[in-house]
């Protein structure tokens, strides 16, 4: 009976004897920051989801995949799930020129900042509510050139992420046709008509022909329309 | 035996593992009172299981053939093939995407019945296809076919049938990703050279130059023909007129990243164009093909057919099934509700209003249907069919217009009904509708609300429509089944490639050209050929989408235009609703949103990601933007 006994003793001394804590500490770091645009030196207005991604590479990290992850519509990002190590971080993927990584130290909750030229920039934007209708009225700048710009469009929504995905209302106007330096010099306005009394949030995006078709927003203009 | 040699690898494993497991039986089999007998008699059977690890029974399994062997039979490779062919990535009837969606349901061809088409658009992964493990078993064959025993011809075959499927299988992949690793030869692992076998990407340009190579070969070495449901020279040929267009719009129409992965330099359009053209040409030139027109006086028919009789002048190339061995679930899927098959999941294509209206009027005109005067007033038409009477009788042999048959039933697509001018409409086709007391009356009513297959209820028709194409007429219902179809797949047929030639030849400044081969399509469909003013490329493009609508070219001639963005960006599609009036004794027609979600085309889906378990083995895989 003794043998019985240390045969269904055994395999709970291997279960105890498996019970030492031999896991990594959960990622304590965190990183965040804003991305400025340095012609309104404002946030940078992106959309989500994806308006510009984050990439971070992990000193000693070769063999890892990067990690990626998208930055937020009012132009800032966080990370707060990551190793404390050094990193090279790389904004991209936005509606601005390639800028340089830049190396940083991460610690519990580090800030960065970027400097971005965006492709374009909406300035001097107004929005106008009035009954059944909006006017948004806005100025085209850039700082850089790049690609010919392609269009200028106001949108309106009933929910507060519009963008160029998510829109119930738009007045767009293709202006491929005219040379950028008048469209530089122009001043806009669009009037999107037919809408319902309520609440709405308005945009006015801008775009070049980027590669990615990446548009520079306006601030989100919230209007009731009486 | 297969079982003696798998207890002896379980008998070394468990002795490698858990090397005391002896010194326990030991004790137990000798302890007190219990007859060394038994013990005798275990280790007995103990030992005729080592017994049987005997080398003289390490064979090679009977039921499976051995590399050697294959190359040392014709037959045998000929089998070896069919399984080559058979994983070549053809969007054919059965092909759908990661939600289970046909590729029309991601354009403006289609909406499904319930599922929602942003989710498959939408992450850029809806297509994957990264298929190396295919590229290496042609890339084995190509090694080994020197050494088989097959006679100089056959081996020709053999080797053009392996470059044309080569070429299949890059092109999956060029047009989903951009440029990818080319790897010509089988990849060996010796245990220290992962970093040579860590390749990179190659340049989107080089992967189609070696893509249009390799089809050169094919069609060198292949011959004019070859048995059924094998590729023959013109089969390379028509393949490469489609590649190269790809290559051409590519360089054209979109921006070279990532130094030159994805992209090609716009100073590389001509020689794709010019190449498109060459292809197409020779197919033309060699007189083997002609559209089918085997009913000239029936249009309509003759266009349905085109998709379903087997013996046509136009395929080139065809993919065929057989019921029961190896058969496929489009009409099951596609078959209005009505009519489907026993199993049921019905309706799953339902064209929008936009995919009809692009089917023009017979004499040219554009193909707005006329459902209101001038005023606005509806119009009313005692026989709804006449809706359509005069559009390109591609629409009705492409569609099922509401109120056209299928198989000598009326499909009753009813949205309502109009009564003292009073519009009532109904959830179910129960729902019924009393003209005497003009009240919606589920008891005495005598007169359907809505129609049988659509507008009310599950799996009906978000749109009015249900396509007509490629549904098999001759098929009956009881065969409608997960299994039961076998119409066969067209991949490459004679009108592709006069569109493919029409607008190579236009990107090419070959006016002339360009309007023979567009007019050659509008002839053999029906409707009014192209002035020559009037042969311009929006043109061309549409006759592409008219004539190939469903047969899932446009989800790609879209991409590779680069107007995905613009036509699928936040936009809702439209339906055709019927509404039976009761005292014109006639119907009327509205138009409504169909479905529930608006599509939209992200710019980043221009190139598919790249799934990251492939990168997570290969760090040098660089990403697609954006992902």
């Amino acid at each position: 009976m003794k043998y019985k006994k240390i045969l269904f003793l055994l395999p709970i001394l291997l279960f105890f004897a498996a019970c030492e804590i031999d896991n990594y500490d959960e990622p304590d770091g965190g990183i965040y920051g804003t991305l400025t645009d340095n012609i309104t030196n404002e946030p940078l207005q992106s959309e989500q989801p994806n308006g510009f991604n984050i990439k971070l590479f992990e000193r000693d990290g070769q063999m890892n995949s990067p990690i990626i992850f998208s930055g937020k519509p009012d132009g800032t990002y966080e990370n707060a799930w990551i190793f404390q190590n050094e990193y090279k971080v790389l904004p991209t993927e936005g509606a601005f020129f390639p800028v340089d990584t830049i190396t940083v130290n991460v610690g519990a909750r580090t800030e960065l900042n970027f400097t971005v030229t965006p492709f374009l920039a909406v300035v001097d934007a107004s929005v106008q509510p009035s009954a059944g209708k909006v006017t948004a009225s806005y100025g085209i700048a850039r700082s850089r050139v790049g690609d010919k710009i392609i269009e200028r469009k106001t949108l309106v929504s009933k929910i507060p992420t519009v963008n160029n995905a998510i829109y119930n209302w738009k007045q767009d106007t293709n202006v491929s046709g005219i040379a950028d330096e008048a469209l530089l010099e122009a001043s806009f306005t669009d009037e999107v008509t037919g809408l319902p009394s309520g609440n709405y949030y308005v945009r006015i995006a801008v775009t070049t022909n980027n590669a990615l078709k990446r548009y520079n927003y306006s601030k989100v203009f919230e209007v009731t329309i009486p | 035996m297969k079982t003696s040699i798998n207890t002896c690898e379980f008998m070394e494993s468990r002795n490698k593992y858990i090397p005391a497991s002896h010194d326990y039986i030991k004790p137990a089999c000798f302890r007190k009172g219990k007859k060394p007998i038994a013990c005798i008699i275990l280790l007995l059977l103990g030992a005729g299981f080592f017994h049987s690890c005997d080398s003289r029974l390490d064979i090679a399994p009977i039921n499976i053939l051995t590399e050697e062997q294959i190359f040392q039979s014709e037959s045998a490779i000929d089998a070896y093939m069919v399984s080559l062919y058979d994983r070549m990535q053809m969007e054919d009837l059965t092909f759908r995407t990661g939600a289970g969606n046909y590729l029309a349901h991601n354009t403006d061809e289609v909406m499904h019945h319930f599922t929602d088409e942003k989710s498959s658009i939408i992450d850029g992964t809806g297509t994957q296809w990264w298929g190396y493990d295919n590229v290496r078993n042609v890339n084995d064959l190509m090694e080994k076919l020197p050494n088989s025993i097959l006679g100089e011809t056959k081996r020709k075959q053999v080797l053009g049938e392996a470059k044309y499927i080569r070429a299949y299988y890059y092109f999956s992949m060029v047009k989903r990703y951009g440029g990818i690793p080319i790897i010509k030869n089988v990849q060996n692992f010796t245990g220290d050279n992962l970093e040579e076998l860590q390749v990179s990407r190659d340049k989107h340009e080089d992967v189609y130059d070696f893509i249009a190579n390799d089809l050169d070969s094919a069609a060198l070495l292949l011959g004019e023909t070859n048995s059924k449901g094998r590729v023959n020279k013109y089969a390379a040929l028509a393949l490469k007129s489609r590649v190269m267009l790809y290559a051409a719009s590519e360089a054209k129409y979109a921006s070279v990243q990532l130094d030159g992965i994805i992209g090609i330099p716009s100073a590389s359009a001509g020689k794709y164009w010019q190449a498109a053209y060459d292809a197409a040409e020779a197919v033309i030139a060699s007189g083997k093909y002609e559209l089918y027109n085997k009913n000239p006086t029936d249009k309509a028919a003759n266009f349905q057919m085109l998709f379903l009789d087997e013996n046509n002048p136009e395929a080139i190339f065809s993919k065929y099934y057989s019921y029961p061995d190896k058969g496929h679930f489009y009409d099951m899927l596609v078959l209005p509700f009505g009519v489907r098959g026993p199993e049921g999941y019905g309706s799953n294509m339902g064209p929008t209003l936009e995919c009809v209206e692009q089917f023009e009027y017979i004499d040219g005109t554009p193909g707005t249907l006329r459902i209101t005067d001038s005023a606005g007033n509806p119009i009313y038409y005692a026989n709804p069919v006449d809706l359509f009477k005069d559009k390109d009788p591609r629409c009705v042999a492409s569609i099922i217009v509401p109120f056209s048959e299928w198989q000598e039933t009326v499909i009753d697509v009813q949205a309502g009904i109009y009564d003292l001018g009073q519009k009532y409409e109904a959830g179910d086709y129960s729902a019924l509708y009393n003209v005497e007391t003009h009240q919606p009356d589920n008891i005495n009513g005598t007169l359907h609300i809505v129609g049988l297959n659509g507008f009310g209820g599950n799996e009906k028709t978000q749109t009015g429509f249900y396509v007509r194409k490629y549904l098999d007429v001759n098929q009956p219902r009881s065969r409608a089944t997960q299994n039961g179809s076998d119409q066969a797949w067209i991949d490459l047929r004679y009108g592709e490639v006069l569109l493919n030639y029409a607008e190579a030849a236009f990107e090419s400044g070959r006016t002339e050209e360009a309007k023979w081969a567009v007019n050659a399509i509008r002839e053999r469909a029906g409707i009014r050929l192209l002035e020559d003013q009037e042969v311009t490329l929006e043109r061309i493009r549409h006759e592409r989408i008219v004539e190939l609508a469903f047969e899932n070219h446009r989800w790609w001639d879209y991409r590779r235009w680069r107007i995905s963005d613009d036509i699928l960006s936040n936009t809702r599609f439209h339906a055709l609703k019927p509404y039976y009036d009761v005292q014109a004794e006639a119907y009327r027609f509205e138009t409504g949103i169909a479905g529930r979600f608006p599509k939209t085309f992200p710019v980043r889906a221009y190139y598919e990601r790249i799934d990251p378990g492939e990168i997570t083995r290969n760090p040098n895989i660089i990403q697609n933007p954006n992902y």
